[in-house]
């Protein structure tokens, strides 16, 4: 996808859409070429096995091909339908497994072992970082993930989630404002930037 | 900690995207598309086609507003009452008969009331409501058959037609001619026809509008006839 700002980037991929419903082959290849990497990204951050990642992204594209007729691009963003079909996705692969909670498995804290970020933050800082997320309610982990992990804006996460923009703004605040808290009473590494 | 290093701890390990995948998958969305769509591979097809559509369609167009057509205009409606021998219709039967195809946004033109009498002693009341937005036939006798007067008399209703021959740029003489039914009006209506496509054709075109009627049908006949402007002398 080309880097545009988010009203280009949305306009962009709604004509993407409508080219496509009308049986223009290029411009829905496009569709998925630029959709492939956000959906693929947001899967890898969520399942541990990337095999298992890759077949629910082929799910993700072939349901939205199914039901691309059906997207009307004046209801939300491409991006965010594509993005809650792939929580749909996860989801239902969550219910298929015994034992796992659906939200739970949506909001899974990603596997950062011997990853870059070990290299940037020191690896007692991950820990406890991870460590302070886990302790977060799913949905607050989820919004906190949509937020800081896949950089959705305030209004597609509502669309993901099905809440209000307000009530994300407001409960992605306070889950941010606790981390803090809670970062504070340990030992200092820093200061939180603006919420919002 | 901050938004970045939070950002940084939920984005994780990013793993590059796998484009062996990418690739697998978009050739397999693609031949599921060209299914769907109903269309094999279109790859090969130049961009030159669609325009020759247009073209063509374009062409279909220009061609058919020059194309002679002949379509019919219903301008009012026609109730027959089949009296019995010696019945006489009461006064004032014929307007009610009219009043019932009639609705808050007709616009009527003309009623004419007519009895007919045959050899054999019969009687027909004909009631021709001649004007725009009747009611529709059935439920115009709906309201005939509420009528105490007319119970048990045989009811036939059919439409007032008028007949336009023109291309299909003669859509402003049909809405002209609907416009009156009644010889006044539409005379009118041949007088703001002729003026109409006069203007349409030029100052010099010569423009006749024969409207005929019988006990059926009205017909309007539209002849045009452009002059050619004279050839420049050499």
């Amino acid at each position: 996808m080309p880097q545009l700002p988010w009203p280009l980037r949305d306009a962009w991929l709604s004509r993407l859409v409508v080219r496509g419903q009308r049986g223009d082959r290029e411009a829905f290849r496009d569709l998925y070429r630029a959709l492939y990497g956000p959906v693929s990204r947001y899967l890898r951050r969520r399942v541990p096995s990337p095999a298992d990642a890759e077949e629910l992204v082929g799910q993700v594209f072939f349901r939205l091909l199914e039901s691309l007729d059906r997207i009307d691009p004046r209801k939300g963003t491409v991006l965010v339908y594509a993005l809650s079909m792939a929580r749909n996705a996860l989801v239902d692969e969550a219910r298929s497994r015994a034992g796992r909670v659906p939200e739970e498995a949506a909001a899974a804290v990603p596997d950062t072992k011997a990853g870059p970020l070990e290299r940037l933050m020191g690896e007692e800082d991950v820990a406890r970082v991870r460590s302070e997320l886990a302790r977060l309610p799913a949905e607050t982990r989820e919004l906190l993930m949509l937020r800081f992990g896949d950089g959705l804006r305030f209004a597609e996460i509502a669309q993901v989630m099905g809440l209000s923009e307000a009530a994300v703004r407001q409960r992605t605040s306070r889950a941010v404002r606790e981390l803090r808290a809670r970062w504070d009473a340990g030992p200092a590494r820093g200061e939180l930037a603006n919420d919002g | 900690m901050t938004d970045e290093e939070l950002s940084r701890a939920l984005r994780g390990r990013e793993p590059p995207l796998n484009p062996e995948h990418q690739a697998r998958l978009e050739q397999e969305l693609l031949a599921a598309y060209d299914v769907r769509v109903g269309h094999p591979d279109r790859r090969g097809r130049s961009p030159w086609l669609r325009y020759a559509t247009a073209a063509g369609f374009l062409l279909c167009l220009v061609t058919a507003t020059q194309v002679t057509a002949e379509y019919k205009v219903e301008v009012g409606k026609r109730i027959r009452l089949m009296l019995q021998a010696d019945q006489l219709p009461p006064p004032g039967l014929g307007e009610k008969v009219a009043h019932a195809f009639l609705s808050k946004s007709s616009r009527v033109v003309d009623i004419k009331v007519m009895v007919r009498r045959a050899p054999d002693g019969s009687a027909t009341l004909v009631v021709d409501v001649w004007g725009d937005q009747l009611v529709q036939d059935g439920e115009g006798l709906q309201r005939l058959r509420a009528l105490p007067e007319l119970s048990g008399t045989p009811v036939e209703v059919t439409s007032l037609e008028g007949r336009v021959r023109d291309n299909l740029f003669g859509v402003v003489g049909h809405s002209l001619f609907r416009a009156g039914a009644s010889p006044e009006e539409q005379e009118q209506a041949r007088q703001r026809l002729i003026e109409e496509l006069r203007r349409q054709e030029g100052e010099g075109a010569e423009i006749d509008v024969d409207v005929s009627e019988d006990p059926q049908k009205v017909r309007v006949r539209v002849r045009k006839r452009a002059h050619e402007p004279p050839l420049p002398s050499p």
